[in-house]
């Protein structure tokens, strides 16, 4: 696989992550990821047929409690957390809500 | 005594026999952090007041003659990637400048539980991205056996404070090495346990299925006194795993001797002689100690780098998407929310952070999803083969912590890769999910100048117990 990586794919790439790329800071960003992904091309040369992937190490369960049972002191201080503690720290509010521009804009 | 560096030992002996008070001590620390911190920049926020509060309420705890909990009036410093409630929490990144935890983390609870002072907030690379502490939003933190050079990172506000004694011990967060990195760089001890060992609940994510929190000190005794407090299963972290759970221990041979793994790729041309000449030392030690050394071989380490630099980006680009400019932590002003998006993430993170939010995105998107990301984690599977494999013959693996000790503050930051490349010996163990510890060992001279030196030792998955009986007494056979 090539690791070469054109500048409308930077563009593009940039785009999905919603970084704010800025068009001057394009040729850098291709250098860099160039150099990198020339590092970790290395991966290809790696046998893994018939091998799984692992995306954690350990055995996940799920964490229970019992029927009936309280709630942990952990959990009711969790629960017990005023919604101001939330809200005071959001950059635009409206009453208790988080205020943000419209999703939907119509074309009129 | 207050002047000298002290284990929680000599502290809780001197509450004691009543030769100081719990809030003697603080004040105490808190002169030396006015006193030190100017030169060093380990912290980010020192919160003079609450501490006093635990202190004083530690002092009524003795007049009252009740027991000494485990970390009882012990001073510590908390990486700034973990929520303590109702303290700013910024993980070194402008984007959460002004956040104020609303909540403690499941490591705080229990050291507040356990009686431990929280002294303030330590600086880190801007959310835990970098290995050298000069990412910040904040400024540098130095080293400070040397300020011209990096304490190490992510973690380096909590290593350099520990080296300083502006703290008797402090908490970091190990992603990729960012705990035994800079233990090694500043000259204390640092332990990353095996994955799911402590909750990672009210940490600040950077990649999941690695980042694990764990202490610093500056004897293995106190390493593990906080290890004990920290660690166990969480129900609000369903990634950690039963407190009962045991190690898989190999079948001793006949005399039960101890048996160390030197893997050979760790001891290639790139580790520089003076470093070579240490380790020599070190193995010289074990020996003493009646181990039996023995070189192995771990075929993947060559890849391991690589491999973490998919998985990593791609876990970050997911974790980090939740910073929007909408719920909490900077903003930036636009005509409409996609602008508002972009320009409150182009100037709320660093260099270094959107660079791996695009690396993660590029990774995981179509067409390149199998073969960076899947094969990333196929690869993961085969490093984890190695160790098992290596752990049929040897009880643990011995290597030097990094391939030189601190660099110069600037020296890297040109080259992302360089950097990456300085956690090269501490990311394989990450990538498996191992428990690793980061002793020191004396100096080395290097540039010349005289810099701390430190040991890894590596055990299988859950073993920290045994780890940590063996690094103490590596500690105590090194000083004679």
């Amino acid at each position: 696989m090539s690791n070469k990586i054109s500048k409308d794919e930077v563009r593009k790439v940039a785009q999905l992550s919603n970084i704010g790329l800025d068009e001057n800071e394009v040729e850098k960003l291709q250098s860099e990821m160039e150099s990198i992904l020339d590092y970790v091309g290395i991966l290809e040369k790696i046998d893994t047929t018939n091998v799984e992937p692992t995306s954690y190490t350990v055995l996940l369960e799920n964490i229970v409690r019992e029927d009936g049972e309280e709630p942990s002191l952990a959990k009711k201080d969790l629960q017990s957390i005023e919604q101001g503690k939330f809200l005071d720290q959001a950059p635009q509010t409206q009453k208790e809500f988080f205020k943000t521009h419209p999703i939907f804009v119509s074309k009129k | 005594m207050l002047d000298e560096k002290y284990t929680i030992e000599d502290l809780h002996e001197g509450f004691k026999s009543k030769k100081f008070s719990a809030a003697m001590v603080v004040e105490n620390f808190l002169k030396r952090i006015e006193e030190k911190d100017k030169d060093i920049f380990s912290y980010l926020l020192v919160d003079k007041e609450g501490a006093l509060a635990q202190a004083r309420e530690t002092d009524k705890r003795l007049s009252q003659n009740l027991d000494l909990r485990e970390l009882e009036g012990v001073p510590m410093a908390i990486k700034d990637n973990i929520l303590v409630k109702g303290l700013r929490c910024t993980a070194g990144s402008k984007i959460l400048e002004n956040f104020i935890a609303p909540y403690d983390a499941t490591v705080i609870r229990k050291l507040k539980d356990a009686g431990a002072i929280i002294l303030g907030k330590t600086n880190l690379d801007e959310f835990a991205m970098g290995s050298s502490t000069e990412n910040s939003a904040f400024g540098i933190t130095h080293n400070p056996y040397d300020f011209d050079r990096v304490p190490g990172g992510s973690s380096g506000g909590s290593a350099a404070a520990t080296a300083s004694f502006q703290c008797m011990g402090a908490l970091g967060s190990d992603t990729g090495g960012s705990i035994r990195q800079p233990a090694s760089f500043c000259g204390v001890v640092g332990l990353r346990s095996t994955y799911g060992r402590v909750s990672r609940f009210g940490a600040i994510a950077m990649a999941s299925s690695l980042d694990q929190i764990g202490p610093f000190a500056n004897s293995v005794s106190d390493v593990r006194k906080i290890f004990n407090v920290l660690s166990g299963q969480d129900e609000l972290d369903s990634t950690t795993a039963p407190k009962n759970i045991k190690p898989e221990i190999r079948k001793k041979d006949k005399g039960g001797t101890l048996k160390i793994g030197l893997p050979k790729e760790y001891f290639s041309d790139s580790l520089n002689s003076q470093m070579r000449q240490k380790m020599n030392e070190a193995i010289e030690v074990f020996t003493k100690m009646g181990a039996e050394m023995k070189e192995i071989s771990l075929p993947t380490t060559d890849v391991s780098l690589a491999t973490y630099y998919v998985l990593v980006p791609a876990e970050v680009s997911a974790n980090l998407a939740r910073y929007d400019g909408v719920k909490y932590g900077y903003s930036k002003e636009a005509e409409n929310l996609i602008e508002n998006y972009l320009k409150t993430r182009r100037d709320g993170f660093g260099k270094e952070v959107r660079r791996r939010i695009f690396l993660g995105t590029y990774v995981l998107s179509a067409g390149y999803y199998d073969a960076y990301y899947l094969k990333a984690q196929k690869v993961r599977t085969k490093i984890i083969e190695d160790f098992k494999r290596a752990f049929l013959d040897v009880d643990f693996l011995l290597t030097p912590t990094t391939p030189t000790p601190a660099f110069k503050i600037g020296e890297m930051t040109k080259d992302p890769l360089s950097m990456y490349l300085a956690d090269i010996f501490t990311v394989p163990t990450s990538v498996a999910g191992l428990p690793a510890i980061s002793v020191p060992f004396g100096k080395v001279d290097y540039e010349n100048k005289n810099l701390p030196f430190g040991v890894q030792i590596i055990s299988r998955w859950f073993d920290e117990d045994n780890l940590l009986d063996i690094a103490e007494k590596f500690e105590q056979f090194s000083k004679i």
